[in-house]
């Protein structure tokens, strides 16, 4: 079952004059969800991007399923079964929200219509969007983009999804929602035709880390300090120097310690 | 673009009241109407071109010309070998497709502005080298396309029946999954991509088809006018195809239709009583549409669909 599906090694990327990360070995294995923590600017968005292959390493490699995918562009790592939820919603904002789910759903089986439309209805059902399936994606609530920004990542049947922050900034019902949605589909034992395999999500509300995470990493300016299972990291000593840091120095992420 | 099966079927209905309407025209009409028509026809072809690549492909493209003018030599040059007009006709609409499909390879690429540049000065270039080639062109003085003169008649049912067949094609395609591939690359490029989709090979195959279309309208001008120079080639002809469009409203296929008949139409009649005061009058109207009615002459049309039946349901 520990079947290795998505792995980093030395994974680099340099902005002018200014390192983002640094050298990050990361590996995640089937059926498993993995956190990603640490203060503003620590490289996690800009991980998960290279991840996606939104971003391209500077150096080092990338690799889904023994298959190098360092250099794909990311409609290829999309291709591949690798589905990024990026920190903003990013809808077909003058599109129906049943054509941008046919859009995701689509991708890979474009000529099977049918199936399309199953897939599509199955979604709506799945994220509650059925009745706004004629509205368009630019008039939802904040709420509802996101479970619709959720819903097309998993249209396209991934195997690994990333994503960062997915309950960040929405309403609590929609992202007790979102929670729930991705600890089901994850789990190993779900039939839903949507289960993936791993996760891989950035996330500042420990609580939300607790609830989906095996294992967190915690980043701090391009590196991974530590990893372990959320009980046992939070017993390190890497953890607690840092989380003692944190508090002190007002960062941002202050709340996230809150019930450390 | 919301739409029930209840538009759905007065679009069709409305489609085939045109339709049947077009074809019988010539019972009752003079020959200047005739040849009204097959030109508005042809034009609207031309203008469809460019709302393909620019209305679902969002490709600001200011080279419909430049597919205009290979149309209009293909047949002229597909005639001169023998291939009979329903072969040279087919001849046109390949090789546009082929140079849609190498130039929209090498350009689509740049973005916005610079996509609209690099085409404007494609349009040119293919200009100066008609003119500059007339042992090939026969320059601005132009030649004449071989074969006999057939009659109004028949030239107009040749225009009417390859539109309505295209009209009916392109619609299909841009409702079809390849269609709504491009409706969310010109949404949302990025988020497009993250899904999967090819940016490039989208947008090819929209120029390319956009420039099959435009050499048919080219190969359908030269064949039923029987004469073809550079002037095909002219940028402003590449303007025209935008006018019309903007006019009517992109992302529709009626739209380039009524923005092509409309400004053809006055043209035609009203440029007598406006004289040289035509390119201001126009110019004024597009001013006007863009900033008062940005979705055109459709958009129009939807609006006081929705206003009858919005009174309708009361």
């Amino acid at each position: 079952m520990s079947e290795l599906l998505l792995s980093t090694r030395n994974l680099r990327k340099d902005f002018s004059g200014f390192s983002a990360i640094q050298g990050i070995d990361f590996s995640l294995n089937s059926g498993q969800v993995k956190g990603v923590m640490g203060p503003n600017g620590a490289g996690k968005s800009t991980f998960l991007k290279l991840l996606s292959g939104e971003l391209q390493p500077t150096d080092g490699e990338i690799w889904l399923k023994g298959e190098t995918i360092t250099e794909s562009g990311v409609e290829q790592v999309s291709r591949a079964g690798v589905s990024y939820l990026p920190q903003r919603p990013r809808l077909f904002r003058s599109l129906t929200v049943r054509e941008n789910l046919t859009g995701a759903a689509q991708t890979g089986q474009l000529l099977d219509v049918s199936g399309v439309r199953e897939t599509v209805e199955r979604l709506m059902e799945l994220v509650g969007l059925k009745w706004s399936a004629d509205k368009r994606a630019g008039e939802l609530p904040g709420g509802e983009g996101r479970l619709l920004d959720l819903a097309m990542a998993l249209g396209t049947r991934p195997d690994v999804l990333l994503a960062d922050e997915p309950t960040a900034g929405i309403d609590e019902t929609s992202a007790g929602r979102i929670v729930q949605l991705l600890s089901d589909l994850s789990r190993p034992s779900s039939d839903e035709k949507f289960r993936f395999e791993g996760m891989v999500f950035v996330e500042h509300d420990m609580s939300v880390l607790d609830d989906l995470a095996d294992e967190i990493g915690l980043l701090k300016e391009g590196k991974l300090l530590a990893e372990g299972e959320p009980e046992q990291l939070r017993q390190s000593e890497t953890f607690r120097h840092y989380a003692d840091n944190h508090r002190t120095s007002g960062d941002h992420d202050g709340n996230l310690f809150t019930n450390v | 673009m919301r739409w029930s099966s209840r538009a759905l079927k007065w679009k069709v209905i409305a489609f085939s009241v045109l339709s049947a309407y077009l074809a019988v025209l010539p019972i009752f009409a003079g020959r200047f109407q005739l040849v009204l028509f097959t030109e508005i026809l042809i034009w609207g072809t031309y203008a469809l071109s460019f709302d393909l690549v620019f209305g679902y492909a969002g490709l600001l493209s200011f080279g419909q010309s430049i597919f205009f003018g290979i149309g209009g030599y293909s047949i002229l040059y597909g005639l001169k070998l023998g291939f009979g007009p329903a072969l040279s006709l087919t001849f046109v609409f390949l090789v546009a497709c082929i140079a849609g499909l190498v130039i929209g390879a090498a350009i689509v690429r740049a973005k916005g502005s610079r996509f609209f540049l690099i085409t404007l000065v494609g349009s040119i270039l293919f200009y100066i080298l008609a003119t500059d080639n007339s042992w090939l062109t026969g320059g601005t003085d132009g030649m004449v396309v071989p074969g006999k003169f057939l009659g109004l008649e028949r030239y107009y049912y040749l225009v009417l029946g390859i539109t309505l067949v295209l009209v009916g094609l392109v619609w299909l395609l841009v409702n079809s999954p390849i269609g709504l591939g491009l409706k969310l690359i010109r949404d949302n490029r990025e988020r497009a991509r993250l899904l999967g989709y090819s940016v490039k090979k989208f947008r090819i195959l929209a120029f390319s088809i956009g420039a099959g279309i435009a050499g048919l309208a080219g190969g359908l001008y030269g064949y039923t006018t029987g004469f073809v120079s550079a002037g095909f080639f002219h940028w402003t002809k590449s303007a025209d195809a935008v006018v019309w469009t903007v006019l009517g409203g992109t992302g529709t296929v009626v739209g380039p239709f009524l923005g092509a008949a409309l400004l053809t139409f006055v043209k035609n009649t009203v440029s007598a009583l406006t004289g040289k005061f035509y390119t201001a009058t126009i110019g004024l109207l597009l001013i006007a549409t863009i900033t008062l009615f940005p979705d055109g002459i459709t958009g129009i049309l939807q609006r006081l669909l929705e206003k009858i039946r919005g009174s309708a349901d009361e």
